[in-house]
């Protein structure tokens, strides 16, 4: 039997193959995203036990760290990317050493990463270097989060790294904190996988439809020929196996395949090992058997009609029209989607919480298979009744008898317009959870914090600023905090003209008088100036600061500041000659924007400031990468899953012309031109295809939108136009692909090719 | 054109009480939605007897045939074949019967198209559970038996309608049947072919022994039969003019 069901499998010509391929090549995609699913888990696990090291949760009391280490994690930039400082210092010779490092580095010498060492080499050392130290040796794969990563431990001296406030720590953690990727990112890169999944098993479907009239007929001729319903369904099972195990098979060879494409996607500023992304055994096994399996069920589902009598193909009748109960498993599971997230919002981001919305979204996609059909036959009568002429006619009434037929032609696209429609409203969502911390900076700037306690004083620090090339002005802020009327007020001691200078605020204007309130009144008086501290051990000693009515000025700043960045109350330097003591805290140097100044300046700050860390104006860093990482993996989704459901429509549209070829031959032969045939094929796609589709864009804005709302109670702008524009690509391309098809018409449809037997 | 032919003898005529009948149709009747097909109809088929059933399009000859062979249950009625009740069997049990006991050969449609003529002829004994090679060994010897010598490899597509009708023929014999249900045989062929379809299928099946019950709507094919049966609106309507 089985032989037999390979050999029919297999002997149907190009027809058969290539429907087997196409379904195999159906199969193995989803195999393949299934398997990186499964795999995502175990991945961020990896990543997070791997940086463990360097993300402790428990610290020691001074006292009590004879033994231990001083660890400070200075999260700096080089160019656009991510470089992590990690200075340490033994407290004893029996001091704990970091997982990837043979030994602590001794004062002055850094362990790098290998992606950190490539660059070191690859400019001058005052752009990177200096800030590092000696390199004596690579960081081993197993303390780095990603293989491109830009790590340094670096030796420091136990009283500087003490007076920038370093924890001390007994040993190097090996358990991860919590993963740091927000849960409504983790929902949504679930639904994400429910959504990728539904033009995969629509395409599945579409390449199974390909041969399964000829499969119907050769099957209800062994029915004929006395077949048993069990042998037709063993065949039919080992015909569907054929082509599911091997798309299986090949589902796992892409995995591996695309592997090292897929550890190069970065998520949360870091790309992957590619030895990290492996499914679980036990759940990969499940998947490769359940995979068939599903296959060869929904083979002998799609065979239950011919089973039922041998005369299935010779005898068909028309099924009923699909009706509006189809729109209930639709409306049930977006019923359950948003009661999940409204009456168990926190539950909702746990695993099973993550499951039942994950299969909720699975559902509603479903939902759409399901409704479509009748949505279809709607459009069938309205073009019934609106159209006129024979081509419209025949259209609507092909919509109408056979809507199952034609909504499967166009399921893909609909699909995708779904995922298409929900995701881009996750991604402007994302897009407006990453605001750019520097967006009121002027162009060409270094902003430094300095975060120490230690280091060479401000003037020291400025002059060497200035003596660089490229380094137009440096602005240094020193900061502090008042009590007024015991409420606490923060004070930056700063020219408040340099200050209006250096920020992009043209229409910002300073008062007179040297002292300028921004948020806070100050009434004459005596004040005590805390210098800003850094950590709770530090010691500060206070600065007394006389206000005269005569010394209060004014500044007005305009809106687009919006008080982010200043303080509250800006005193000039100038005219209290003590507060030029204060320990600088913040520094704002003008280059001439070129990158390679600005390295030069930070690793200039870095070298006398360990701690400190700085930012590009034009790095336009956002506070939250992952959220824009997320938007470019959810584009990049989106093009696969347009184009999976581009061959989809092109599969069906072949299929559908193939079926009919000798209708329309007919057709011609009575007289109606190959143009009408045309335009018959193009109005049957062309009219579900864009009432469905809109129908589907508009579930996809509403279902995301109520998401992001419960989950968030946020206030989440509508999409802009760029989706708009998107589905009318979308949809667009997908009739360029019918369009595509349309000329096969003529050869296809000769009168001469119609054959009686 | 399809010459007369020339008819045999049914198998019992010597006057000797008739043995039990071999297929028994008794008040067949079915409907459609709406369309009742047949109203009430008895049937009978003796062991190497030659029936046609005639009647116009839509008189339900072949949802009688269908019927008869256990393809479609009628609503109501009977149908006994070796004394056993068609109706009562599974299936399975069914499906069994049509491969063993009965062959047939349709109009078109019937013939595997993926599968080359020998596979198509030696497919019910594949189905039966008889190894490849065997079931090719004895569908082999079909295809010069028919004047199909040096066609079996070729894919119903690539024959010609006689020919492909032929090798239905080959293959609804194969198994040797008792019963050969023919809906049409020659029905999408020229007379020619037609002609030599008939004699191939008539003079095979004799030679097994096996009955045939032949639906047809032309006369000059029903001559080949030792009676005829009639059917209009789902009724017998005329009697088996010998």
């Amino acid at each position: 039997m089985i032989w037999l069901g390979l050999r029919l499998a297999l002997a149907g010509g190009r027809g058969s193959v290539v429907g087997i391929a196409l379904t195999a090549l159906a199969v193995a995609l989803g195999t393949a995203i299934l398997l990186f699913a499964l795999s995502f888990g175990p991945a961020l696990q990896d990543r997070s036990e791997r940086a463990a090291w360097r993300a402790p949760s428990v610290f020691l009391d001074m006292g009590e760290a004879h033994d231990g280490v001083l660890m400070e994690v200075v999260e700096d930039r080089y160019l656009d990317e991510a470089l992590l400082r990690v200075l340490v210092a033994p407290l004893s010779a029996a001091a704990p050493v970091p997982p990837g490092v043979p030994r602590l580095p001794a004062r002055g010498e850094a362990f790098v990463s290998p992606a950190l060492a490539a660059r070191i080499a690859a400019v001058p050392a005052d752009q990177l270097a200096n800030r590092i130290g000696t390199v004596v040796g690579t960081i081993g794969d197993e303390a780095l989060r990603s293989p491109g990563e830009l790590v340094a431990i670096i030796g420091a001296d136990v009283e500087s790294l003490r007076a920038d406030g370093a924890s001390p720590l007994a040993e190097f953690a090996t358990e991860p904190r919590d993963p740091t990727i927000p849960p409504i990112m983790v929902l949504v890169i679930v639904l994400a996988v429910a959504g990728a999944l539904a033009p995969v098993a629509v395409f599945v479907a579409t390449a199974t439809r390909l041969s399964a009239a000829r499969r119907e007929q050769r099957l209800a001729a062994l029915r004929l020929v006395g077949a048993t319903p069990r042998q037709v369904t063993g065949l039919a099972v080992v015909e569907a196996l054929a082509s599911t195990v091997t798309g299986t098979l090949v589902g796992v060879a892409l995995f591996f395949l695309a592997l090292p494409l897929v550890a190069l996607v970065p998520l949360d500023e870091a790309t992957w090992f590619p030895e990290a992304i492996r499914p679980p055994l036990v759940q990969a096994i499940a998947l490769l058997v359940a995979v068939p399996m599903v296959g060869a069920v929904a083979a002998i589902a799609t065979l239950r009609r011919v089973v039922v009598t041998p005369l299935g193909v010779q005898r068909r009748t028309t099924p009923p029209p699909p009706g509006p109960l189809r729109l209930v498993p639709l409306a049930a599971s977006v019923a359950i989607l948003l009661g999940t997230l409204t009456f168990a919002r926190r539950e909702a981001t746990d695993g099973l919480g993550l499951l039942v919305l994950g299969a909720a979204f699975a559902g509603v996609v479903g939902g759409i298979a399901l409704a479509g059909p009748w949505l279809t036959a709607l459009v069938g009568r309205a073009l019934h009744r609106l159209g006129g002429g024979p081509a419209a006619l025949l259209a609507s009434r092909r919509l109408t008898d056979d809507p199952r037929g034609s909504f499967g032609s166009i399921a893909g696209v609909v699909m995708a317009v779904f995922v298409a429609s929900a995701f881009f409203t996750f991604a402007d969502y994302a897009r407006g959870q990453s605001p750019e911390i520097t967006g009121s900076i002027r162009p060409g700037q270094v902003v430094a914090d300095l975060r120490s306690g230690s280091g060479p004083s401000g003037a020291t620090l400025v002059e060497r600023l200035l003596a660089l090339p490229g380094v137009r002005a440096v602005l240094p802020i020193g900061a502090a905090e008042t009590l007024v009327e015991g409420m606490p007020v923060r004070v930056w001691v700063v020219s408040c003209e340099g200050l209006i200078q250096q920020l992009d605020l043209a229409s910002s204007t300073c008062g007179g008088g040297p002292i300028h309130p921004v948020r806070a009144t100050v009434a004459p008086g005596r004040y005590e100036l805390m210098p800003e501290r850094r950590h709770a051990l530090d010691e500060v000693t206070p600065f007394e600061l006389v206000v005269g009515q005569d010394l209060v000025g004014g500044v007005t700043v305009s809106e687009e500041l919006g008080g982010t960045y200043l303080p509250d109350l800006l005193i000039d330097p100038a005219a209290f000659g003590g507060l030029g003591d204060l320990p600088l805290s913040r520094l704002y140097v003008s280059t001439d924007g070129t990158q390679a100044v600005a390295e030069r300046v930070r690793t200039a700050i870095a070298a006398e400031f360990p701690a400190s860390w700085s930012r590009r104006t034009e790095e336009r860093v956002a506070a939250e990468p992952i959220y824009q990482e997320f938007g470019r993996v959810v584009h990049l989704g989106l093009i696969g899953t347009l184009l999976l459901a581009g061959c989809s429509l092109a599969v069906a549209v072949t299929t559908w012309m193939l079926e009919r070829r000798r209708q329309f031959a007919l057709l011609r032969s009575a007289g109606m031109p190959a143009s009408g045939i045309r335009d018959v094929v193009m109005l049957q796609a062309a009219a579900p295809l864009v009432c469905v589709a809109f129908f589907s864009a508009l579930l996809g804005v509403g279902v995301s939108q109520a998401i992001l709302r419960l989950v968030d109670a946020a206030v989440v702008p509508l999409p802009d136009a760029s989706l708009a524009v998107t589905l009318a690509a979308s949809v667009g391309g997908a009739l360029a692909v019918v369009a595509l098809m349309l000329p096969a018409i003529e050869r296809l449809t000769r009168p001469d090719s119609i054959r009686l037997e | 054109m399809i010459t007369a032919p020339v008819r045999t003898t049914p198998p019992i005529a010597d006057g000797r009480a008739a043995p039990p009948a071999l297929l028994v149709g008794s008040g067949l009747r079915k409907r459609f939605g709406r369309t009742e097909a047949l109203r009430g109809i008895d049937f009978e088929l003796q062991p190497g007897e030659l029936v046609a059933v005639m009647g116009r399009s839509g008189s339900g000859k072949s949802t009688l045939l269908h019927c008869l062979a256990g393809i479609v249950p009628p609503d109501e009625g009977t149908v006994m074949f070796e004394g056993r009740s068609v109706g009562d069997l599974g299936e399975g049990e069914r499906s069994r019967m049509r491969r063993t006991s009965f062959g047939f050969v349709f109009q078109f449609g019937q013939l595997v198209p993926e599968l080359p003529a020998i596979e198509n002829v030696a497919l019910p004994l594949l189905l039966n559970g008889i190894a490849r090679s065997r079931a090719l060994e004895i569908a082999a010897p079909w295809f010069p038996r028919l004047g199909l010598a040096g066609l079996e490899r070729r894919r119903p597509g690539e024959m010609s309608g006689g020919q492909a009708q032929r090798v239905a023929v080959a293959r609804a014999l194969v198994t040797r049947p008792a019963v050969v249900f023919a809906d049409e045989p020659t029905g999408s062929l020229d007379s020619l072919a037609g002609e030599q379809v008939m004699e191939l299928l008539t003079a095979a099946a004799q030679e097994q022994g096996a009955s045939i019950v032949l639906v047809t709507h032309e006369a000059r094919v029903a001559a080949y039969a030792h009676r005829e049966v009639i059917v209009r609106d789902g009724r017998v309507s005329g009697p088996a003019a010998e």
